[in-house]
């Protein structure tokens, strides 16, 4: 007995002095660097070597030297990572957007692998700022070399080897260039780069709406942008541009735009573009009807049906990563949520198959657009009912856009639509409350005078307005929005019922009390496990990590469902979901590019994208088609005789896309 | 006896107390922008997300208020809900659970006992039979192959034992299955036909008379059952015969054998009793570790246990989700010792509880 109470004796002092630790480490957080920057103790960054331009390290501004920067991009090698990371499976990005967005130029000049032309650059910098290029000056970093730590979090192999790829390649350009890659956990690995601290990041972006603006934006002035320390007067050059481009309608006008857009983007070489990754899908054959678009969160099952080849043909088997965090639709940011809930849940307008720049109708019937852009009318369908019963109206659709626009908060989408109603960097309601100071801060929203919250309630009331009379919903934007309507088909402009949401406890549509529900975290959220949309598939339950079920609306107004049931299994480990597909018992599970070569030999038939027209073409025989052309050679000895279960749908271009990212003053 | 349980009931909370504090202060060595990464997987979509994140969970306060805060939770001001609060037995919100903890304990721990319960029989009759045969013909051929029989099973690595288990079994012959259930069997109890009066799947079937789903709850454990047992085996095997083979030497053993007694009956009614006492203490200490979760025989087989949860909440520094399970397991572990003393006191009249 005695014992035990010296053991916790012992316990509490140990917790103390972490406490007392914890303590210091907390307060000597990013602020007191600058504060310590007295000249006899220079703070060194850890990645940068000497932190001089010595050969043993590089200057803090050693990037903001355009030449470098393209000596960086001419040692790139692109086709190593198409073949060694995608296998195959993914196409060089030449500029920040994807081919057929506004501002693309198939002839636009773009970086390339050229170890010559990258020493040449070398030889042009002049890192010690004396006016002399390094090739003429023996004191630059043609002749004293340098060495620089690149980083990667551990477990991201596509980091890891983009920085491999330049270690040897630069190596090769010149032997005193030194390079060291160095894997940090994830938390210290965004520590890190929210302390202007990485050199060179590599960012990948999935794309929120299918847009030019949501590729451009993050690059220069948005998230990835704020970690590079851009000179004032380019992020300037950039937010012109931006900003010009985003207000325009007409697509050419918009491409004229974002061209100059580009040009800047490559004559400076802010960042090198890498690869956009060709979406990818094995599923068994006898799945039918698969739509995959890329701006789909995972599957969409309304369309998709199964053979009665199929053991169970009216249960679909997804096996997945990633559990669900929240299915309320305003709140939700991800894409397994995001799968659940374009299944559940309906917006106005929907994407028009594979087409990713086409929309079709679908809480709205129809809708007007004003001359000037700014007022868009939509007449609301009739006759539409929830999961639960509620009849939708024009009423619903409104207060389903304003609960967004006032509860979202920097975790949420709602920046996406806060934007085109409140104005350009407007991209949080509290902007227009307090200009941020209290975002994602309830008591603090709450602590503001209570008329200045009425207002801003009111604006949004004022720019969302619903006649249930006429069944339409009338939204002014504060400016023409090019973009309008990729933003609001996507999850985040579901329509709730709005009966439904307030008897469950959400913001009961008063301009009083809007802020006591302001940025709520998903364990606060009521609507985190239930969902009520008026799609083709309800949620019949979810058990946390394990799965998630929907089954078919019965009552559905359009066209039904052609499964009864969805089952999305929850399984981190591939070993596992693998099996269930051999099995048969999966009919699509999620697999890794690094595992995709287990899988291959059990493709009968493949569907390849055809850039042409815009969709898969028919299903072919694997062997029937020349897969070495489309640049993956896995099927060139084709063994695989026609009875293998699965079918792989392949090549289209456009999900995702890594940058490398120069930090202009590394801190 | 009884003041012994009790008082080591009593300790339980102050315990847990001084667990909790050690492991909240040691994430307090992280600052606020590291243990805000377990909400965004990758770099944040807005500039300003990290910034909202450490405001919203209150990263940057002193550790006090936040150790306060998990102690006794927060008024929200919006609501005037309290949202989690330790003593008010609201263990948080697992942010890699997606849902209360206490949701996700109750959720898994039935699962984790089920295959704890059946992992058992196989775990101590095989273990101990083999170390009994071992010792009884101790360095011949039974002997020599239990023991390299056993000794392969703890020298395989579990995962790859279960994945080649998972290709044999299931991919290959279709016996059978990872995860709990078929999907019909959850159909059936979300029906609402079955009723669920323990939570432990094979129980229920049972008590529900379905057969049916007894033996489908079954096809999905017998693969972890399995391994499970057979990584176990081998320590079970040394323990047996290194006890019984001591135990046989003693002097009451060869008065018996002088005696005229069989020498089975020797061996089972004699020797064996005595020669168990290591290994209940064994026992206990497997069931519960068993009772802890098996994180990775439970993440290979998909099999929803306590252990795969833990383990990637633990991955992803969900603090709420660690603290709540380290309480729980402590829980149940001081609890599981508690009981395997007070067996000793009762299988071995020589030891006293005081």
């Amino acid at each position: 007995m005695r014992k035990l109470y010296g053991l916790i004796a012992v316990l509490m002092v140990m917790a103390m002095i972490l406490t007392a630790c914890a303590q210091e480490t907390a307060t000597t957080e990013a602020p007191v660097v600058e504060e310590t920057a007295a000249p006899e103790e220079v703070v060194l960054n850890p990645y940068l070597g000497s932190n001089m331009l010595d050969g043993n390290g590089i200057p803090p501004t050693f990037f903001d030297d355009v030449h470098i920067r393209r000596a960086f991009a001419y040692a790139f090698d692109w086709d190593t990572v198409i073949n060694e990371i995608y296998m195959g499976e993914a196409v060089q990005s030449k500029v920040l957007s994807l081919p057929g967005m506004p501002g693309y130029d198939p002839e636009q000049a773009f970086y390339y692998f050229d170890l010559e032309k990258s020493a040449e650059e070398f030889k042009l910098a002049d890192v010690d700022k004396d006016g002399v290029p390094a090739g003429e000056d023996p004191d630059d970093v043609w002749e004293m070399g340098f060495r620089v730590q690149m980083l990667y979090n551990t477990g991201n192999t596509t980091r890891q080897i983009y920085a491999e790829i330049l270690q040897a390649n630069l190596a090769e350009v010149n032997e005193k260039f030194s390079v060291e890659v160095l894997g940090l956990p994830w938390p210290s690995y965004l520590a890190s780069q929210r302390a202007h601290k990485i050199p060179i990041m590599t960012a990948g972006w999935l794309e929120d709406i299918h847009d030019a603006h949501n590729w451009y934006q993050p690059y220069t002035t948005g998230t990835y942008g704020a970690r590079q320390n851009l000179p004032d007067d380019l992020k300037a050059q950039f937010k012109a541009l931006l900003d010009e481009g985003v207000s325009l309608v007409d697509p050419a006008a918009r491409h004229a735009v974002y061209q100059k857009f580009n040009q800047l983007y490559y004559e400076q070489a802010v960042g090198v573009p890498v690869t956009l990754v060709t979406s990818h899908g094995y599923e068994q054959k006898w799945v039918e009807g698969r739509v995959m678009n890329p701006i789909f969160s995972g599957i969409y099952w309304p369309t998709i049906s199964k053979t009665s080849a199929a053991p169970d043909p009216t249960t679909y088997v997804y096996d997945t990563i990633g559990d669900a965090d929240t299915f309320d639709p305003a709140l939700s940011y991800d894409t397994s949520s995001g799968e659940i809930i374009q299944n559940v849940y309906e917006t106005l307008v929907f994407y028009d198959g594979e087409a990713t720049d086409k929309f079709v109708p679908q809480l709205a019937e129809s809708w007007t657009i004003s001359d000037d852009g700014t007022v868009w009318t939509f007449k609301i369908r009739q006759g539409v009912k929830f999961h639960e019963g509620g009849d939708l109206t024009a009423s619903d659709v409104a207060y389903s856009y304003q609960r967004g626009i006032l509860q979202g908060g920097y975790s949420s989408p709602q920046w996406l639509l806060a934007e085109p109603f409140l104005g350009v960097g407007n991209d949080d309601i509290t902007v227009i409350v307090d200009e941020g100071a209290s975002a994602d801060d309830r008591e603090a929203l709450m602590a503001n005078d209570p008329a200045v919250l009425k207002a801003a309630c009111e604006t949004v009331k004022a720019a969302i307005v619903a006649d249930d009379a006429a069944g339409t919903v009338t939204m002014t934007l504060a400016q023409p929005w090019g973009p309008f309507l990729p933003t609001i088909a996507n999850g985040w402009g579901s329509i709730m019922d709005k009966e439904w949401v307030i008897a469950n406890g959400g913001w009961d549509d008063s301009c009083d009390t809007w802020q006591n529900t302001y940025s709520m975290t998903s364990a606060d959220d009521p609507f985190t496990p239930i969902a009520n949309g008026t799609g083709a598939f309800k949620l019949d339950h979810w058990t946390q990590g394990q799965e998630i079920v929907l089954t078919k609306n019965d009552a559905y107004w359009g066209e039904p469902a052609k499964l009864d049931r969805v089952v999305v299994n929850i399984i981190p480990e591939f070993g596992t979901r693998f099996a269930m597909l051999q099995a048969g018992e999966a009919d699509a599970i999620d697999v890794p590019v690094e595992q995709r070569a287990q899988v291959d030999p059990y493709v009968a038939k493949i569907a390849v994208y055809d850039s042409a027209t815009n969709t898969y073409k028919a299903v072919q025989d694997v062997c029937s088609v020349d897969t070495g052309k489309l640049g993956i050679d896995r099927f060139e000895i084709c063994t695989t005789p026609s009875d293998q279960p699965l079918l792989l749908r392949f090549g289209r271009p456009g999900l995702q896309q890594d940058v490398l990212i120069f930090n202009f003053l590394i801190q | 006896m009884i003041n012994y349980i009790i008082r080591r009931l009593l300790l339980i909370p102050v315990l847990l107390f001084g667990v909790t504090m050690i492991i909240f202060g040691m994430l307090q060595l992280l600052g606020p922008v590291e243990r805000s990464a377990l909400y965004v997987k990758d770099f944040p979509k807005n500039e300003n997300q990290i910034a909202g994140i450490i405001k919203k969970y209150g990263f940057d306060q002193p550790f006090y208020v936040q150790y306060w805060v998990w102690l006794t939770g927060k008024i929200d001001p919006g609501t005037g809900e309290r949202h989690g609060g330790i003593v008010y037995g609201d263990f948080g919100y697992s942010r890699t659970g997606s849902q209360p903890v206490i949701d996700m304990i109750k959720d898994r721990f039935p699962n984790t006992l089920d295959l704890a319960l059946w992992t058992v029989v196989p775990m101590l009759s095989v273990g101990i039979w083999m170390g009994v045969q071992a010792a009884v013909h101790q360095n011949g051929a039974i002997d020599q192959g239990a023991r390299i029989f056993s000794i392969i099973g703890t020298s395989f690595p579990t995962f790859v034992f279960g994945l080649l288990m998972l290709m044999f079994f299931y991919a290959g012959l279709g016996w059978f299955m990872p995860g709990k259930m078929s999907d019909w069997v959850n159909q059936l109890i979300y029906s609402g036909e079955f009723t669920q009066y323990t939570y432990l799947l094979s129980i229920d079937a049972l008590l529900n008379g379905r057969l049916d789903v007894f033996w489908d709850a079954m096809r999905h454990m017998i693969m972890p059952i399995l391994t499970l047992s057979y990584i176990t085996w081998a320590t079970f095997v040394r323990v047996t015969r290194s006890s019984m083979l001591e135990t046989l030497r003693m002097d009451y053993v060869t008065t018996a054998r002088a005696k005229g007694v069989k020498e089975s009956d020797v061996i089972s009614k004699h020797a064996q009793p005595n020669a168990m006492i290591p290994v209940i203490t064994l026992a206990g200490f497997s069931v519960v570790l068993l009772l802890g979760g098996v994180v990775i025989t439970e993440t290979v087989f998909n099999y929803p246990g306590i252990g795969q949860a833990a383990a990637t909440a633990a991955q992803q520094l969900d603090v709420v989700t660690v603290l709540g399970f380290a309480i729980f397991n402590g829980f149940v572990l001081i609890c599981a010792n508690l009981i395997v003393d007070v067996m000793y006191a009762f299988i071995d009249p020589r030891v006293r509880l005081a």
